[in-house]
């Protein structure tokens, strides 16, 4: 029998869990009631956790940014709004579905759904997150790159949520990136989609690289083979040029509606490259700022 | 097993029972009455279904009727005196922005909170945030003239009733 529930605490969420055979959390459910209507999920009891505080942080605490799970991307634009060096996540924030989605879309969800091809993910990974994941005896926090298993699957136990996504302060001299390709301009799925962050000292030569891909693979990938290439060089066109040979070799796409095997490992060496590049000016920027 | 929902919707406070999933699009129109929203994808693909809750525009295709208790919704119904058109609808009539008028309600929605956000929007913001909403017949252009053009009359209207 079908139930939707609202709990207002921690400890009711816990006892609702216990109380029912599948449950599924509900935060902005851009994702879950799309299934419900084409019914490739019937959860036996819907549980809101929009409403329980724990859910809902956003903003800078113990040195990181944390984003609540039930946070959407619109509330996360309007916190990031002060906060430097925010650019390439709030950038995400509006460029997911539509400004409908994105006000009620939340990250958490994205993350928590484990499409290959999820949106916030590769940038997440590259900018270092670490997803704080709770359940009734207590929280564990892991990082990004370890949450996706396979397509829709995760290291989630029964009855555990994701309770918050940290991000570390970034540091200075560091900007990020998304790009991703898509079949429409709007509103669609992505084919491909690469994530970066950059770290540039005074003279400009990278010195930290973090680059992930997404919608190439069974999950996300982190690829710090390919992004050491790019450690300790100025982004020139030889280094970019071993550096996308190692990301297409990591990647390891499928056919299907969206695009074919080839064209996608194509286009995510294009996407990395360029995302790496943009993260390199966005740091370049960050230390002329900092006036180093 | 029916749940009891009390919500505000179009000012107007509301009770009303449904199944647990059962979305606010079906909840609007078939037992509120409401019909302006309309259904078009279920998916929140095409923004047909596009009202306020809470101020932010959303697809009522993807919230549960239950989410909305304790909350504020408002629809198509709201925009306008009834009696007397808002800009945006009548700028949507003089500019022919409408041919069979199914996306229109969605379009009218969205347009309104951009409007509210941001009163003087650019072009490029005004497609931007268009963007969730579809329409297969008039090509667009003449909806976001129409949007554009009411963002003037308002913002005309506030100058003249400082």
């Amino acid at each position: 029998m079908e139930t939707f529930t609202q709990p207002g605490t921690e400890a009711e969420l816990w006892d609702l869990l216990d109380q029912h055979e599948n449950p599924r959390p509900l935060a902005g459910g851009t994702d879950l009631l799309v299934q419900l209507r084409t019914g490739k999920r019937r959860p036996e009891c819907i549980v809101d956790i929009k409403r329980i505080p724990a859910f809902a942080e956003i903003g800078n605490r113990n040195g990181s940014f944390r984003i609540g799970a039930a946070v959407t991307c619109r509330d996360i634009v309007r916190a990031s709004a002060g906060e430097p060096r925010m650019e390439a996540l709030t950038g995400l924030c509006q460029l997911i579905g539509s400004r409908q989605i994105q006000n009620r879309a939340t990250f958490g969800g994205n993350v928590c759904n484990a499409s290959p091809a999820a949106d916030s993910v590769p940038l997440l990974m590259a900018m270092g997150a670490r997803y704080v994941l709770l359940s009734r005896d207590g929280a564990r926090t892991i990082p990004a790159e370890d949450f996706a298993t396979a397509p829709g699957r995760s290291v989630l136990r029964p009855k555990e949520l994701l309770q918050c996504i940290e991000l570390p302060a970034s540091q200075a001299g560091t900007g990020d990136a998304f790009l991703r390709v898509t079949p429409r301009t709007e509103m669609d799925i992505a084919i491909a989609s690469a994530g970066a962050r950059i770290q540039v000292d005074k003279a400009g030569v990278c010195t930290n690289a973090r680059i992930a891909i997404g919608g190439v693979a069974p999950k996300p990938l982190l690829v710090q083979d390919a992004a050491e290439a790019l450690v300790g060089t100025v982004l020139d066109a030889a280094a970019l040029e071993r550096f996308v040979f190692l990301v297409r070799q990591r990647a390891d796409p499928i056919d299907d509606v969206r695009g074919t095997r080839t064209y996608r490992r194509h286009v995510i060496g294009v996407l990395a490259k360029r995302a790496a590049e943009t993260a390199r000016d966005r740091a370049v920027a960050a230390r002329q700022g900092e006036g180093h | 097993m029916s749940l009891r929902v009390r919500t505000v919707v179009n000012n107007d406070e509301v009770e009303f029972l449904c199944q647990p999933y059962d979305s606010l699009l079906l909840v609007l129109r078939d037992q509120l009455m409401l019909t302006g929203t309309k259904d078009g994808c279920g998916t929140g693909d095409c923004g047909a279904c596009t009202v306020l809750l809470d101020s932010r525009h959303v697809c009522a295709c993807l919230v549960l009727a239950a989410e909305t208790d304790g909350r504020t919704v408002e629809t198509i119904e709201a925009l306008g005196s009834g009696r007397e058109l808002h800009a945006l609808q009548r700028r949507f009539l003089e500019a022919g922005a409408l041919q069979c008028g199914v996306c229109t309600p969605g379009f009218l929605v969205s347009a309104k909170a951009l409007l509210l956000e941001h009163p003087r929007p650019s072009e490029e913001e005004v497609r931007y945030w268009l963007a969730g909403n579809l329409c297969r017949c008039t090509g667009y252009d003449k909806i976001v003239r129409a949007v554009l053009q009411a963002a003037e009359d308002l913002n005309a209207d506030a100058e003249a009733s400082r």
